[in-house]
């Protein structure tokens, strides 16, 4: 007994070494390898992939586009996923299993296929690509997300709380300003820092709306093609993988501390 | 007669009462559902319909003109080319869903009877890799898998081989391993939660009726933790039959999917029509699939 439990931990730290983490080691690793190509020998440690990164203007673009489409992509789609949450969880109604399948279906629809079906539609409709599509196109997964994370919050909390407050004589938006929001509130964060994170690092769908924008991973996926470039994708590639490693890290801790049922404003 | 012509007067405010109830019940309910719902009719639901008329339609290069014709499934019904990545798609993902059932599954395995502080630990390193920026994982493996990548080099240096494995990157190999890589968590977290949901009494019942480990395992684990592989069916295999960034980056020619053909046509051939066609047919077995595993689940086990 002791011993299969020993193996199968052996076997996990395993798998998850070599099949998840190898990789992402050996793209921090060479990122200060003093080498043109990326393979052993080693040659010695260097900043200076670093600082060729730092003095790319294309990539400092792409980079900035992509933080502020992300950031007017998280703010709408938190408005949009937390009013569907509402519809899919504070209220009783026919129809509201069809609502929440309405809503998730995005998630079963490859993005490949979104990203060509937004294309055709731009393409109709006479809207040319731009940031503005690639903002529409980005709302468009990002609500569902939100709205099943904010919704599975929702659900564990006591509907009473709010009828209460009601009845104390706060209207509406009271009630769900100074009772439900600051519930909810861990859940809402932890969304918008994985929606965020969606829109920053979104390709398929980016790939087909973007028309001439350049968006960061649209970067990476031009300058792969490229070897001279590959050190410095390097580079960049193991910075936004320690700032993103550190998002996900603060989301869940937010994400948890709002299911232990803890008031939080 | 009378009675006819009167009866309307005392309805009226009755029914405005009535009215202003149903507004004040349902006003709430239709400002929180109707601004969703209407932006996912117009950037989802529409362009999916235009997608399914368009795959209709009349196409050359660069052209589409309105009409109806069956020439696009005509086409790729009758293409070898497109066949074969058709056939290659499902095998990828076919062979890659099985590899990951087996390898995930010891690993949901473990975590679901472990202690709750390491349980977070490995649940956090499932999590956190899932995030990073995919395109970066999947030039991660390119610098791993390549002729002179670091597996090869260190293999050779270790005098363990002579010539560079050739068949770790540009093959279906390396497009199976890299989707093993990015799916992994999403097969051993819903199995996990599968099992977690087992109630020890049911095991512990079963043992002290005499049924071996194996058969605990075998009659109650394994079935209880079906609908958690049919999660994870959902949320990987899908997905799978859509992909191109990973194929396009390590297949090379023997790695060639569906989605390859799909972007190749909007993007390179220019023939819309086409791309239409095919992505159709990818949603309809995607739909048909998500379909299947409902009926065969049930919706609320997959919630």
């Amino acid at each position: 007994m002791r011993k299969g439990r020993f193996l199968l931990g052996f076997y996990t730290y395993a798998v998850l070494g070599l099949l998840i983490y190898m990789p992402i080691v050996i793209l921090i690793v060479f990122s200060f390898n003093d080498s043109r190509v990326l393979s052993l020998p080693w040659e010695g440690f260097t900043l200076r992939w670093y600082a060729a990164a730092l003095a790319r203007p294309d990539l400092h673009k792409a980079i900035w586009t992509s933080l502020w489409i992300a950031a007017v992509v998280t703010v709408v789609s938190l408005v949009l996923g937390v009013l569907a949450a509402n519809a899919m969880a504070r209220y009783r109604y026919r129809g509201r299993l069809v609502f929440t399948g309405y809503i998730a279906v995005p998630f079963v629809v490859p993005w490949l296929l979104l990203g060509i079906a937004l294309l055709l539609f731009f393409n109709l409709v006479g809207l040319r690509l731009s940031a503005l599509t690639i903002i529409l196109s980005h709302i468009a997964f990002d609500v569902p997300l939100v709205a099943v994370l904010v919704a599975a919050r929702m659900h564990q909390f006591d509907p009473w709380l709010e009828a209460a407050a009601r009845d104390l004589g706060c209207t509406p938006w009271q009630a769900f300003r100074y009772v439900t929001l600051p519930i909810i509130a861990p859940a809402v964060i932890a969304a918008g820092i994985f929606a965020f994170n969606w829109s920053f690092d979104a390709f398929v769908v980016t790939h087909f709306v973007s028309g001439t924008q350049v968006t960061f991973p649209l970067w990476v996926w031009s300058a792969l093609r490229f070897a001279k470039n590959l050190p410095i994708v390097n580079a960049v590639s193991s910075v936004i993988v320690v700032v993103e490693m550190g998002l996900v890290v603060v989301a869940e801790m937010l994400r948890r501390r709002g299911d232990a049922g803890e008031g939080w404003w | 007669m009378t009675v006819a012509a009167s009866s309307p007067q005392p309805e009226a405010p009755r029914r405005r009462a009535q009215w202003r109830y149903w507004l004040g019940q349902y006003a709430g309910l239709l400002a929180n559902l109707t601004p969703p719902l209407l932006y996912l009719l117009a950037f989802f639901y529409a362009p999916m319909s235009i997608l399914l008329v368009m795959s209709f339609w009349k196409s050359g290069y660069m052209t589409l003109r309105p009409g109806f014709t069956l020439e696009n499934y005509i086409t790729f019904f009758t293409t070898p080319v497109y066949l074969k990545a058709l056939s290659n798609t499902f095998f990828i993902a076919t062979g890659t869903m099985l590899a990951l059932i087996v390898v995930a599954y010891p690993i949901a395995f473990y975590l679901a009877r472990m202690r709750p502080r390491y349980e977070r630990l490995i649940l956090y390193l499932l999590i956190i890799p899932v995030e990073i920026n995919f395109l970066i994982r999947i030039f991660a493996w390119k610098i791993a898998l390549g002729r002179s990548g670091i597996i090869n080099s260190a293999l050779m240096a270790a005098g363990l081989i002579r010539e560079p494995l050739g068949f770790l990157l540009y093959s279906k190999f390396a497009v199976g391993l890299v989707l093993m890589h990015e799916w992994l968590p999403y097969v051993v977290i819903p199995v996990y939660l599968a099992l977690k949901g087992i109630p020890p009494e049911i095991i512990a019942a079963a043992r002290s009726l005499g049924a071996s480990r194996w058969d605990v395992f075998w009659h109650i684990v394994l079935p209880l933790s079906v609908p958690g592989l049919f999660a994870s069916f959902v949320l990987v295999y899908i997905p799978m039959l859509g992909e191109f960034a990973v194929p396009a980056l390590v297949g090379g020619p023997s790695g060639y999917m569906l989605g390859n053909v799909i972007e190749n046509q909007f993007l390179s051939a220019g023939n819309w029509g086409l791309g239409s066609a095919i992505g159709f047919i990818l949603l309809t077995v995607t739909l048909a699939l998500v379909a299947l595993v409902v009926k065969v689940a049930g919706v609320e086990k997959l919630l």
